[in-house]
């Protein structure tokens, strides 16, 4: 009996200690405050799929039923493994105070390097030097390009401070130039094929033909790239060096940072990342080639990954589920008819915007205001106790003032009248004075307590 | 190559550039990163096709109304005012609510892009009867047997009088040099009893503005919406840093920048297109490496931060 006693109270420290210390109070609070905006976003999406005359129970029906079909279920993993990897790859640079934008960028120069890659090792009776597992000679070689493109950024912030937003977007139209001339013109073109660039032979690819997807090899990269980054900044001090350089840059100078090293680092990782989603991007999918652009535009795959890290918060491991949710609207958009192609768009830049001002809602105190909003319309007893009790406290206040100056002067007159009042003696008096100021202590202590809430 | 139709597409280009650019400046000069200029730009795109429909859909061969095409300059300045709104809803994210700047920002160029898209198609049947927005407006003025357009002079020089105005405006007045202040040092500014909210509202709401400018003229520009502006608002972002946060040196980098690509577009023969399309990219980050040895601008100081009292 003792000892169940004993692990039922330990139990209760224990969940009480991680539901109310404040840290993870405020952790569970933003959690709920991002799933309550996601929701009512995607409410607000639904009613302007509605005002434009579509269904919006058929295409709240379509988002959470149609990824799961078995013909889709691969490509929404492997699109989660995508956003997953940008908003990683985001993620880094942002905790180091970083704003890459230059992800897209980073992706197409990794991309060109799988194909030019796989080019040299397809001998020609169509088998590769490597066989099955050149893949890891691709993600090396292609997490390598994507470090060049991100340490030229930079080094240019780092030492001749050419801002990194400015220098990524040049580059980023550089690269994509670049590719687009090599895949259509140059030595990465096709001349079977005028939609894609030259194939990449599948013992250097994630794709698996017997499965009919890479699904695999791209959730298996998303896992271990977010387990690492989360290791890397929740147990190593280099880890912990780069978020305080994000997060005061003069504060870790002060302390003997080597900022440089660590703002380079940082470019780096996330470049590598980004070579990793092109190996995801390019590689996974039945084509295994890089899409000759149809319009001059840069991949938006960077971009996503900006608001998927902005919305995780730059947490690894909160980028896995909100990767899965964004992943939901995403696949939806791409095969959801009756419903047009970017219904799917809309739902995603609303979310987007949803979570985006869920800083907002943490901003002007959303629990607050309930609170006191319903404290005032519902008048139920504990409302109205509470209600009665910050009204009166001034009342009260003064009440104690008066009933303690009272009892002073019934003690004052006990030394006089030779210490007795009627029947109570001095003694009995005292103590009776003494409990009632301990009384009134606590109520205000009540009070000050209740209010500091 | 013709020398006229560069000129005439460098102009137009140049004015979109330096128009996102400077209204990158006046957010950036009351310390507020603007990031959602991409944003902004598309909404300007969109009210311009919408407004384009409404006024001289008719002529341009779909439904809406016919008032010719010499009134193109009202749809500009209607969908420059209605994008204010824009800029309003992110005025509310960073000064009312001081939401994370870049956050509130890519959060605008996010919805101006899907909502963008999911318009086009259902707007463009209700208000053109097409299956898309498009441009209402063709080109007027031609001059001689050219292919320059008067109606881009016509818009070239009144934008160039106004950012010129803009620019002795923000250098000589009190208003403009208060506004300066406030991107350097808010709490300096509020000490001399500068009231730094409003001037952050000015700010926000006149870069709305000359967003949504910037993105009709795209708009005018082009035939067809496709719910971007094909990133050129990042690119206005980028040469307004290379301009150093200066006005003058904004609207000279967008100039050049213009015409390097307008050449580069040009079909010369015996030269990818797409590889000549690379060397403005490449020649504005030489040119901003070179600067940068000569220390030549620096961004207003307390860009990116809150300015909140109780900080103090």
């Amino acid at each position: 009996m003792k000892n169940s006693n004993q692990i039922q109270n330990k139990l209760k420290y224990a969940s009480d200690s991680f539901f109310y210390n404040n840290k993870n109070r405020s952790l569970i609070k933003q959690i709920g405050f991002v799933m309550l905006f996601i929701l009512g976003s995607l409410f607000v999406s639904l009613i302007i799929i509605q005002m434009l005359g579509y269904n919006m129970i058929d295409a709240l029906n379509a988002i959470f039923t149609r990824p799961f079909q078995s013909f889709l279920i691969k490509d929404f993993i492997t699109n989660i493994a995508i956003l997953g990897l940008s908003g990683l790859a985001f993620s880094v640079a942002y905790k180091a105070g970083i704003f890459n934008i230059g992800i897209s960028g980073q992706m197409v120069a990794s991309g060109l390097s799988i194909v030019a890659l796989s080019q040299a090792l397809t001998k020609e009776n169509g088998e590769t030097t490597t066989g099955p597992g050149g893949i890891i000679i691709v993600v090396i070689v292609a997490m390598l390009t994507g470090m060049f493109v991100s340490m030229i950024i930079g080094a240019l912030k780092v030492y001749l401070r050419v801002h990194e937003v400015v220098s990524s977007i040049l580059l980023n139209w550089i690269i994509f130039f670049l590719a687009k001339w090599l895949i259509v013109e140059g030595p990465l073109m096709n001349p079977n094929d005028s939609l894609y660039s030259s194939g990449i032979h599948e013992d250097l690819a994630f794709y698996d033909s017997g499965m009919l997807s890479g699904f695999v090899g791209a959730l298996v990269s998303l896992l271990v790239v977010a387990i690492i980054i989360w290791a890397v900044f929740k147990f190593t001090i280099f880890g912990k060096q780069m978020s305080y350089v994000g997060k005061s840059l003069t504060a870790s100078k002060y302390s003997g940072f080597k900022i440089n090293e660590l703002q380079l680092s940082a470019f780096a990782i996330s470049g590598a990342i980004s070579g990793i989603l092109a190996c995801v991007v390019y590689t996974a999918n039945a084509t295994k080639a890089m899409p000759v652009p149809l319009v001059n535009m840069v991949p938006l795959e960077g971009f996503n990954g900006i608001a998927i890290g902005l919305i995780a918060f730059s947490n690894p491991i909160a980028i896995l589920p909100v990767s899965f949710i964004m992943a939901l609207f995403s696949t939806t958009a791409l095969a959801a008819p009756p419903f047009p192609n970017s219904m799917g768009n809309l739902i995603l830049g609303l979310v987007m915007y949803g979570t985006s001002i869920f800083a907002l809602a943490y901003k002007i105190q959303l629990m607050t205001r309930i609170r006191t909003f319903l404290s005032k319309k519902l008048n139920n007893d504990f409302t109205k106790k509470w209600d009665e009790r910050v009204k009166n406290k001034n009342k009260f206040l003064k009440a104690l003032d008066v009933k303690l100056s009272d009892l002073k002067i019934d003690l004052f007159s006990v030394k006089i009248k030779d210490e007795k009042i009627g029947n109570t003696t001095k003694e009995e008096l005292i103590e009776k004075y003494l409990n009632e100021k301990n009384q009134l202590k606590n109520n205000l202590n009540t009070i000050v307590e209740l209010e500091e809430e | 190559m013709d020398f006229t139709s560069i000129l005439n597409m460098a102009l137009l280009f140049s004015l979109i550039l330096g128009l996102g650019a400077i209204s990158g400046f006046f957010s950036e000069r009351v310390g507020i990163v603007n990031i959602g200029i991409n944003g902004m730009m598309t909404f300007g795109a969109l009210f311009y096709c919408i407004y384009g429909g409404l006024i001289n859909g008719g002529n341009a061969g779909y439904k809406g109304g016919m008032a010719g095409d010499g009134t193109f300059l009202i749809p500009m300045l209607l969908s420059s005012v209605t994008t204010i709104i824009v800029g309003l809803l992110f005025g509310f994210a960073v000064i009312k609510l001081k939401a994370d700047h870049i956050i509130a920002g890519t959060a605008i160029n996010l919805l101006g892009a899907s909502l963008g898209i999911f318009l086009n198609s259902s707007l463009g049947f209700s208000i053109l009867g097409v299956e898309e927005l498009r441009n209402s407006y063709t080109q007027i003025l031609k001059v001689g047997e050219t292919n320059l357009f008067g109606s881009t002079l016509i818009l070239f020089f009144l934008i160039g009088i106004i950012v010129l105005g803009i620019w002795l405006f923000m250098k000589y007045t009190k208003f403009g040099l208060r506004f300066t202040s406030i991107g350097e040092n808010p709490y300096a500014a509020d000490v001399q009893g500068i009231n730094v909210i409003k001037y952050q509202w000015i700010g926000l709401i006149v870069s709305a503005a000359i967003a949504g400018l910037a993105g009709s003229i795209f708009m005018y520009n082009s035939t067809s919406f496709r719910g971007d502006v094909d990133s050129l608002g990042f690119l206005s972002l980028a040469i307004m840093i290379a301009g150093a946060w200066r006005i003058p040196l904004i609207s000279l980098v967008s100039i050049v920048f213009a015409f390097l690509v307008s050449i580069s577009k040009q079909t010369i023969p015996n030269v990818n297109s797409d590889l000549l399309l690379i060397l403005p990219y490449a020649f504005t980050l030489l040119s901003l490496i070179v600067f940068s040895f000569f220390n030549f601008g620096n961004a207003p100081k307390h860009v990116g931060q809150h300015f909140s009292h109780e900080k103090v």
